[in-house]
């Protein structure tokens, strides 16, 4: 099948134009600059985008997304929170604008269980 | 007397009835105008021109109407990074929309499970608050929200101790959605407090009053405000609930089994720092605008009241301009703070537009 004015961004590149593989830590409020996790090697969550298909018109862009093929290599993986709460930790550093906890006040753990 | 209770929030997806996509037309000096989906314009031109090290004056994004937001176009979606990624790899226009599928693959509320301890005397009066969230977050941010705080500032009680943490798993990093945080955890304290209602015996309404703040505990200050007791009362009056039987399965209409419960809801009234011009036009029309957006929750409307208010003209002869990072600094719109801060300017702004025509009017009049 014949696919008008397709061009391709591949995944397979260090990174397009070395862009995706910008700073992938952080979260700015104000200014968002975080570069989502997509076109890349590595395959964070399911739904990453692999690859993007530009085309004239709506129907080559998917006929052309549907020649893109994709071999992966699985590896471990958990979504379940249940799992991982165990591993939980106070986030090292705080996010503008959202208040940390304030700082426990009286002796709740005492109060809530008093020594017998 | 005292109870402990975990509560598990599944994620929730934003999902509006519009899905993301942006269109980004291309001139041939290279400037780009972006249509985007997205609660802020000025926040996504910063976002592109940082991204792909383009001058302000080159990017323009467009918002003028968005099909429901809930907090998911508060971040750039990634369809913005490869629409521009591609138009300026293709020197061309690009649209990228996703798809209703795609959707539910990031920017959701995230799985919380918490722990709520309520220690209380055997008339209810509370001892102790003990409230504990986990969150879920991706391996690559660690996305926050106020879930935890709401308990020490809801209830008077001087033993507090509130923590909150995250866990990695692998998915897409979480986003603020509607109230974030709080929907979360006020849910957990509300429905133990019901809990603790039914352990002591004691009216829920009752509970709620009894263990009322009268001051900011979290922050040691004095609201500003507060008008709860005064909503309780009035909505167990107008509900009638001292028609309330307490006793599960007791209350019955015709043959369906029937349950009165109240819970308190809290969020932040926030006021943020926003810029707004206002024009008055020749034909007797005012114009008010701001940078900020309109995410169906009727910022046109209120901004074109606020105008109209200010100079005593009809709405239809005031025209709002927003959605466009191009109009004064706005911040996004989310918070529950875009009316607030946006009419506030736009008063200012009217304030000082009218000062200056009534200036101008006494030297036109002198002048003659």
């Amino acid at each position: 099948m014949a696919v008008p004015a397709l061009s391709t961004s591949d995944a397979r590149a260090s990174g397009p134009h070395g862009v995706a593989e910008l700073q992938l830590q952080g979260h700015d409020r104000a200014s968002g600059q975080a570069v989502p996790p997509a076109l890349r090697r590595q395959i964070l969550y399911s739904g990453q985008p692999i690859a993007l298909v530009v085309a004239e018109t709506f129907e080559a862009a998917r006929a052309g997304a549907a020649l893109v093929t994709a071999t992966y290599k699985s590896e471990e993986h958990i979504t379940d929170l249940e799992a991982v709460k165990g591993q939980s930790y106070v986030p090292p550093k705080r996010r503008s604008g959202i208040a940390p906890p304030p700082s426990p006040r009286g002796k709740a753990d005492v109060a809530f269980e008093p020594r017998r | 007397m005292k109870i402990e209770r975990q509560y598990r929030v599944a994620v929730e997806h934003h999902n509006p009835m519009e899905p993301f996509a942006t269109t980004v037309v291309r001139e041939d000096d290279g400037s780009l105008t972006i249509y985007d989906k997205t609660q802020g314009s000025q926040s996504n031109q910063a976002y592109v021109c940082s991204i792909f090290g383009l001058n302000k004056d080159k990017v323009r994004i467009v918002n003028a109407f968005m099909g429901g937001g809930f907090g998911s176009g508060l971040r750039p979606a990634y369809q913005l990074y490869l629409a521009v990624l591609a138009s300026q790899t293709l020197e061309r226009s690009v649209r990228v929309a996703l798809t209703r599928d795609q959707m539910f693959t990031f920017s959701y509320r995230p799985e919380t499970i918490q722990t709520v301890s309520l220690g209380a005397e055997p008339t209810g009066k509370l001892t102790a608050i003990k409230h504990h969230a986990v969150a879920g977050t991706s391996h690559f941010e660690d996305h926050q929200e106020v879930v935890v705080n709401w308990s020490g500032l809801l209830y008077d009680c001087k033993n507090a101790k509130l923590t909150y943490e995250l866990a990695k798993i692998d998915t897409y990093t979480p986003a603020d959605m509607r109230a974030p945080g709080a929907v979360l955890g006020v849910f957990a304290v509300e429905s133990a407090m019901d809990e603790l209602a039914y352990e002591t015996g004691v009216d829920p309404v009752d509970l709620r009053l009894l263990n009322y703040a009268e001051t900011d505990e979290n922050d040691g200050k004095e609201f500003t405000s507060k008008a709860l007791k005064a909503c309780f009362e009035e909505g167990a009056e107008r509900f009638g609930w001292s028609k309330r039987s307490p006793e599960p399965r007791s209350m019955r209409e015709g043959r369906e089994l029937v349950g009165w419960g109240m819970a308190t809801g809290v969020w932040e009234a926030q006021v943020m720092d926003t810029q707004a011009r206002a024009t008055i036009h020749a034909d007797g029309t005012l114009e008010v605008a701001s940078a900020t957006s309109d995410i169906g929750t009727g910022t046109y409307t209120v901004m074109g009241m606020m105008g109209a208010d200010m100079f005593g003209l009809p709405i239809e002869k005031v025209r709002v301009k927003l959605g466009d990072s191009s109009l004064p600094t706005a911040p996004v719109e989310g918070g529950s703070w875009a009316a607030a801060s946006t009419c506030s300017a736009i008063k200012l702004a009217c304030q000082a537009l009218k000062k200056d025509l009534l200036k101008q009017a006494a030297r036109w009049r002198t002048s003659r």
